[in-house]
């Protein structure tokens, strides 16, 4: 089978399936949220903005709307929200003052932590928070998220 | 926004490239030639792609600007362009781009530039504009892009303003200069 490797820009979000791979560059502030179906070897990744929003014509801007949409566009293909898992990693604050006060980051985290709750979904793991950008490639072969960052190297959650 | 006003804001941004080029020659303390800059207006989704790879390692800094204006200032440098301008102004620089000397002399680069730019534009809009001081980052291009989009657009809505210009002297050095007005901010002006 070919493995695909697809890019996820912001806003945007994609479902494939094993052999693939997921991949979200230069993630920043944003949330990347990876849910995965271990049966199907069905997965997403969801490049999300913001933590609230109304606007409905952009689902995957905003934390409180992206996640009822994955879960059912999941639930068309035959997933059931009651065996998928979480992996959540971004929200990082890229600049360094306080007096500019660019938390949005932290607040992502939040808003996304507070809606798969809502929900009910299951969180794997996580790597959230800190200074640094991220690359993010979500394996749909087993699930692994293998993460790349300037300050860190390469580690996988 | 009308094509007139795109087009005053783009000749607006040309002078204020110019500016802050020759600003930039007075602290290298050499004479620099100036490209023609390129003012392009850019929807969020194409700024990545525009600007470079999304992973690429840049130096980044940032200026909230407040008052008759809201809108945030990006300063973005390659690798390259840092080690030249280090190295045509600071006596004895050590080639270590991350040392707490290099990222000042950034620092003040960038704010002499935008401190040109934001007196010519408050000039043109008639208002009164208060910079922040500046807030530094050296990482992945798409992270820095984000964090700032996150926070001055917050609709999407799609209009950016980016200028690259080049220097040639016997170095190149080459930069990009984001304005990134608040969502709404523009009606106020015109």
């Amino acid at each position: 089978m070919v493995r695909n490797f697809l890019y996820v820009s912001m806003g945007k979000c994609v479902i494939s399936e094993s052999p693939d791979v997921l991949i979200c560059k230069g993630l920043g502030s944003c949330i990347a949220l990876c849910l995965y179906d271990t049966y199907k070897k069905l997965g997403v990744l969801a490049h999300i903005l913001l933590p609230e929003g109304q606007d409905h014509t952009k689902p995957f801007f905003y934390a409180n709307l992206a996640v009822p949409e994955i879960i059912c566009e999941l639930k068309k293909r035959g997933s059931n929200k009651n065996i998928l898992w979480a992996k959540i990693i971004g929200g990082a604050n890229i600049f360094l003052n306080e007096e500019n006060n660019l938390n949005i980051g932290t607040r992502n985290i939040q808003s996304i932590m507070e809606h798969l709750e809502n929900y009910k979904i299951r969180v794997l793991s996580t790597d959230l928070g800190g200074n640094s950008g991220r690359n993010v490639f979500f394996d749909l072969k087993d699930g692994s998220v293998r993460i790349f960052t300037y300050e860190k190297g390469e580690y996988i959650i | 926004m009308t094509d007139i006003e795109i087009e005053h804001l783009k000749e607006f941004f040309n002078i204020g490239a110019g500016g802050a080029a020759n600003a930039l020659g007075k602290i290298i303390n050499k004479k620099v030639l100036i490209e023609v800059p390129k003012v392009s207006i850019v929807s969020p989704d194409k700024l990545v792609e525009q600007l470079g790879i999304a992973d690429k390692l840049v130096t980044a800094v940032h200026f909230d600007i407040k008052g008759g204006f809201k809108a945030g200032i990006l300063i973005i440098f390659d690798h390259q362009a840092v080690l030249n301008l280090a190295s045509l102004t600071l006596k004895g620089f050590d080639k270590d781009i991350r040392s707490e000397k290099t990222i000042s002399f950034i620092k003040e680069i960038s704010n002499i530039m935008s401190s040109y730019f934001l007196n010519n534009f408050s000039k043109f809009i008639g208002k009164a504009l208060i910079p922040s001081v500046p807030s530094y980052a050296m990482d992945m291009l798409g992270a820095v892009l984000e964090d700032l989009m996150v926070n001055y657009n917050k609709e999407g809505a799609d209009i950016f303003f980016l200028e690259t210009i080049i220097f040639n002297q016997e170095e190149k050095i080459s930069f990009d200069f984001l304005l990134i007005p608040e969502n709404g901010s523009f009606k106020k002006i015109f």
